[in-house]
Order: structure tokens, then sequence, then C-alpha cells
């Protein structure tokens, strides 16, 4: 009898509490608690006290890819396999078991040809890692991320002459640091830019040796309320060019590679002073 | 169980041949779009793949038109309304790129305070070749320029659009394209042009 009364207590107590816990999850999600997503841009409020802003660099040196659908036979023919017994799934996905049967039948048998034909387009090993270690190489002696912040300089006092733009330390030092920005430490800057660029490199869909490759630079970008800490605006972009032949990105001394360089940092720099001060986002 | 999918037959029959004519036929459509609307050349996406057309032009050196701003439905935005409400020395800006293959793409031709919704492109364009396009509005608020998005196509569906701002790649692989001709195609009636209605 009291096992049974104590039973319904909690049961009705339980009800409350699930009830009020129902009320107040969404109200302390709207009322501020919980954690502030920034906005595809910042809002005019904010735009208004970005009167110093202060330019962060990260300090470590991005990570550089070389990307090619295979490395060497080997590579080449384990995904050519992998593509020959997956190609037939892809057609005959909707046709039910008995076209999963068929499908994997098919498979079993295009998979050698697949295996032989990756193994024969595969970009050779010693060409992937020759043209790999020249990339890293080249790369390395650029001084990418005072690069792209001194053109996002350039950029925001071309564009936004009124506002005071610093160069301020304690950028990011490793790929996975998010620094806070504290006020006793930047008491002078409304806001701080963080800019990082994440990865950077040659890339191709093609296979086979000596294809095709487009420059790619990737860069996070991060705006932050000194006073609170509060992240008022970020965001990932990412620059791809037109394609050249490895040979043909090495010519003049690399000034085709060099003028990706330029064309990337200019537009992430345009891109970002826009989305920061000027860009009115639409419904 | 099997009257119904006896009487489903007969509808999957439909919908497959209606699939197969609108493939045939190389149905296209308006799809819908994030800031000013192209208005000549046509933006149109092909229905059954939903992939942006490179609408043919007969011009190297061709008229581009889009929406003027603000649109009425930006003066009813609740977002931003007061700042596009009070907008004042509105002018476009105009960027074309060249398609250089499949995914790349090199910006060409870029002009700036245009004051009206038409721009005669001042230079020849490559013959037979795919450009992208886009346009934008510039205003002054008050005191302040703003700028609203570049122009582009919500097909094929953008992931992570938020507010008309695409998340990542630039450029973007949306933007408005046409295709020029092999060589220029004289116009025989220039005065029975009928002007462009935009879709509904």
């Amino acid at each position: 009898m009291y096992a049974s009364g104590l039973y319904r207590r909690m049961n009705t107590l339980s009800k409350e509490r699930s009830g009020i816990a129902l009320l107040v999850i969404p109200l302390l999600a709207v009322g501020g608690c919980a954690h502030r997503m920034p906005g595809p841009v910042p809002s005019e409020a904010d735009r208004v006290t970005l009167r110093i802003v202060g330019i962060a660099s990260a300090t470590y040196i991005p990570g550089v890819s070389f990307l090619v659908p295979a490395k060497g036979a080997g590579q080449g023919a384990l995904i050519g396999s992998g593509t020959g017994f997956a190609a037939p799934f892809q057609g005959l996905a909707g046709a039910g078991p008995y076209g999963i049967f068929v499908a994997a039948a098919m498979g079993v048998v295009l998979a050698p040809f697949g295996a032989m034909i990756g193994a024969a387009n595969a970009m050779p090993l010693e060409e992937a890692r020759s043209s790999e270690t020249a990339l890293r190489k080249a790369l390395a002696e650029l001084k990418i991320q005072e690069s792209l912040r001194d053109r996002l300089i350039a950029e925001a006092k071309g564009k936004v002459g009124a506002r005071s733009f610093r160069i301020v330390d304690g950028g990011p030092a490793g790929p996975s640091e998010k620094p806070t920005y504290a006020p006793s430490a930047f008491e002078r800057m409304d806001s701080v830019l963080e800019v990082r660029c994440t990865r950077l490199g040659l890339r191709t869909q093609t296979w086979g040796t000596n294809p095709p490759m487009e420059f790619f630079l990737e860069a996070k970008l991060r705006l932050v309320r000194v006073r609170d800490g509060t992240d008022l605006w970020s965001r990932t972009l990412t620059h791809q060019s037109e394609a050249h032949r490895l040979p043909e990105w090495a010519e003049d001394g690399g000034k085709p590679l060099k003028e990706a360089f330029e064309q990337a940092y200019g537009e992430i720099a345009e891109k970002t002073v826009e989305e920061v001060f000027f860009l009115v986002p639409l419904p | 169980m099997f009257h119904c999918l006896e009487r489903s037959v007969p509808l999957l029959r439909f919908g497959f041949a209606a699939w197969i004519v609108l493939y045939v036929a190389g149905c296209s459509y308006h799809p819908a779009v994030c800031g000013l609307r192209p208005l000549s050349p046509d933006l149109t996406a092909g229905a059954a793949s939903d992939s942006l057309i490179f609408t043919e032009i007969d011009s190297l050196q061709p008229t581009l038109r889009w929406e003027s701003f603000p649109r009425p439905s930006d003066l009813h935005t609740e977002r931003q309304g007061l700042l596009i409400k009070t907008a004042r020395d509105v002018s476009y800006e105009l960027r074309i790129w060249r398609v250089e293959d499949n995914s790349a793409i090199r910006r060409v031709y870029e002009r700036r305070e245009l004051t009206t919704p038409k721009y005669r492109v001042d230079v020849r364009l490559d013959p037979n070749t795919r450009y992208f396009w886009s346009v934008r509005a510039k205003f002054r608020a008050g005191e302040e320029t703003r700028v609203i998005p570049w122009g582009f196509s919500k097909v094929p569906s953008v992931p992570g659009l938020v507010f008309c701002i695409p998340s990542g790649n630039i450029p973007h692989a949306n933007y408005y394209r046409f295709q020029t001709p092999a060589k220029e195609i004289p116009r025989q009636h220039p005065l029975r042009e009928t002007p462009f209605a935009p879709p509904k």
C-alpha cells in the first residue's frame, strides 16, 4: 500500500518535473543560456562596435596536400577493384534482394578488371612521391599565414578606412588550438579577427600520369568580441584555381603557382571583409 | 496487398514514362535563386537532372539584364528590412567567369557602379565558350555602404545555405551561366524583339 503510494507520488513528481523541463529547456535555449551560434554575418549592432580590430594570424605551417585518385600501382589496383565491385550496386540498388544478388555477382566479376585498370592508370609511385616532395619543399618556404593576414589587412584598410586594423599576436599555434583573446591582453581592441590557412595544395580527380591539377587553399576565419569572448562570425572558405599540369605550375620559376596564391589570398580577403563589414543577408 | 501492388503498377508506369519524356524532351524550368534574378540570358535547369543549363546566346558581347533592387520582397524583409527600406545610391556590380573545365573557373570580367539593371559587355568574349556570371546590388543605408550576396541558383541544392550566403567555396559553382556562339549571329529584326517576362 505504502509502496504503491510512493510509486504514484514518484510518478506524479516525475511527470511534473518532465513538464517543467519541457518548459525550461526552450526558455534556456531562447534566453541565451545555450551557447550562442554566430550568425551568417555580424549583426548591424555588432558592426557598430568594430572600431579597433586586431588581426591575429596562425603561427603554424598549414597542411600541404597532394591529392590524386591513386598513388602507385598497388593503391590504384585497390581503389580500382573497389570501384569495380561497387559500380553494379549503384545501378541495381533499387532492384531489391534479387538486384543486390546480381550486383554482388557482377561486382565479383568486375573487381579484377577494375584492379587492372586502376593499377595501369594510377600515377606512378615515384612520380607521386617526387611531385609531393617538390610541392612541400616549395610551399614550406612561403610565409602563407602572414601573407594571408597582410592581404586581409590591406583589403580591410582599402574598403573600411574609418576603422583601425592592427596586427596582434596570440593567433592559433596549432591546427586544433582555439585561442581565447582575453580582455586583459587585448584591452585596446574591440574584437580580434583570427585568420588561419588550414590546408592547401594541388588536387585532381583525373587518373594517370601528369594529370591537370587545381590549386586549392582553405582558410578558417573567426571574429571574436574581446569583451566577452563571443564569436561574432566564423567561416571556412576554400579557393580553387584553374587546373594546370605540374610542369606548367612550375614554369617561369613557379609564376603560375604564385599567381594562384595571390588570387586565393585576394578572394578570401575580399569575401572576409565583405561579410564582416558590408554584406546584408537575404532570406 | 497484391491488389494494392497491382493498382500501383499503372501509376509507376506513368511516372517512369513521364520521367523518360522529360529526360528525352529536355524539359527545363526556372530554378529559385538567391539574390537578383537574371532576366537575360535566362536561368534554366534541366527537369530530369536538376543541373543548370548553359543558355546559348547569340552575341560575343551580350547584354545582360537582371532584376532591379530593392525588390518588393526585400522591402518586406523583417530581418534587415529597415536597412533595405532606407537604401539609396543603388548601383550594381557584375562579374563574369570563364569556365576552364568542369570544376575550375577564372574571373575574366568585372564592372562596378552600374546604375541600371542591364549592361552590354564591352569586350568580345571568346567564341564557343562557357561562362558563369553574377550580379549584386550595392547601396547606402544611413552612412554605411552595404552589398547583397552575389546572385546564384539554388539548384543544384547548396549544402549549408543560410540567408543566401553559401558556405565554402570561392567561386561558387551555382552562378548564372551562358555559352557564347561559335561566331556572332547577326540579328535580323531587332525592333521586333519581344521583351523578356520574368517567370512567375
